[in-house]
């Protein structure tokens, strides 16, 4: 039998922990970088929704965000920083936990 | 397959590696064929080839599918894989020219070799491609450069009738041309996607 597991113990970080912030983390973390326009049609969230995310995880610190012209049009980058992948392996690991607690 | 195989894979489907790759490859076969003109064809290859490809991920790719940029390997370990991956190729090239050559000390015969080398060489890009897009069709490209070197080295060989870099400027043009005509296949299918709309 596996070890027991505490749910009161796992904590899952709420920055992490939103529909749409997750799917922005998830992609960026496979990546060195992309911009908004590869995370808009990976995750089809409006230009709107995308905008407020970015901003709250650009705020925790879990993405750096750079604005530059390229071909004459503005190129938005996000990266996630190194602060932003440790959380991000934290939390996988917690909700793993979480996942392996009925089973 | 994970999703950095996935993102991979996708920003790939555009043809433009395989028409790089083709287009340095024929200008690689017209440095044995025009030495001359080997200081042109190198800064055509190192400069002007790098900048049309980043130009073209940019007109074409980016406005479809975003622009990414990978996570890269580097350090020693790289260095070092290459350097074994070199080293064993370089000796399997030479332990069957001894096998296979009439006449193993003579240097147009070491030359003559290269196709089966190059094929070998292909095992390298082959399996990095493998790795990344987690597609096992990518194995093909090694093996179909094997088995073509293979067989130019094995028709050139012992046969005086053709020159040293005969059999190389064959296999590169060839495979050139076959890199060439995938790459404007696939081009041409990733075309259609539609350009998404801006931020």
């Amino acid at each position: 039998m596996s070890e027991k597991i505490d749910l009161g113990k796992i904590e899952l970080d709420g920055l992490i922990h939103q529909p749409a912030r997750l799917k922005i983390l998830t992609l960026l973390y496979a990546v060195d970088e992309g911009d908004v326009v590869f995370i808009k049609r990976k995750t089809g969230l409006t230009w709107g929704n995308i905008s407020s995310h970015v901003s709250k995880l650009e705020d925790g610190k879990m993405i750096l965000v750079t604005k530059e012209i390229v071909n004459k049009k503005m190129r938005t980058t996000l990266k996630m920083t190194e602060e932003g992948r440790k959380a991000f392996e934290d939390y996988r690991k917690e909700l793993k936990k979480v996942i392996e607690y009925n089973n | 397959m994970t999703e950095e195989q996935e993102i991979y894979r996708e920003y790939n489907q555009d043809g433009l590696n395989e028409l790089f790759i083709g287009s340095m490859l024929i200008l690689n076969a017209g440095l044995f064929v025009e030495p001359l003109m080997s200081g042109i064809i190198v800064a055509i290859m190192l400069i002007f080839g790098v900048k049309i490809y980043e130009r073209l991920k940019l007109k074409i790719t980016e406005p479809r599918l975003g622009y990414v940029k990978f996570q890269t390997e580097t350090g020693k370990s790289v260095f070092f894989g290459l350097v074994l991956f070199f080293s064993i190729i370089l000796t399997i090239t030479a332990l069957v020219l001894i096998v296979i050559s009439n006449d193993p000390g003579e240097t147009d015969n070491w030359y003559k070799m290269a196709p089966f080398f190059y094929g070998l060489v292909m095992i390298g890009p082959s399996s990095e491609l493998v790795k990344k897009s987690g597609l096992k069709q990518y194995w093909l490209i090694a093996a179909y450069a094997m088995s073509q070197g293979a067989i130019i080295t094995l028709i050139t060989l012992n046969n005086e009738s053709y020159g040293k870099y005969d059999g190389l400027v064959i296999d590169l043009l060839i495979m050139g041309t076959v890199f060439v005509a995938v790459g404007i296949v696939f081009l041409v299918k990733f075309v259609k996607i539609p350009v998404m709309e801006d931020e």
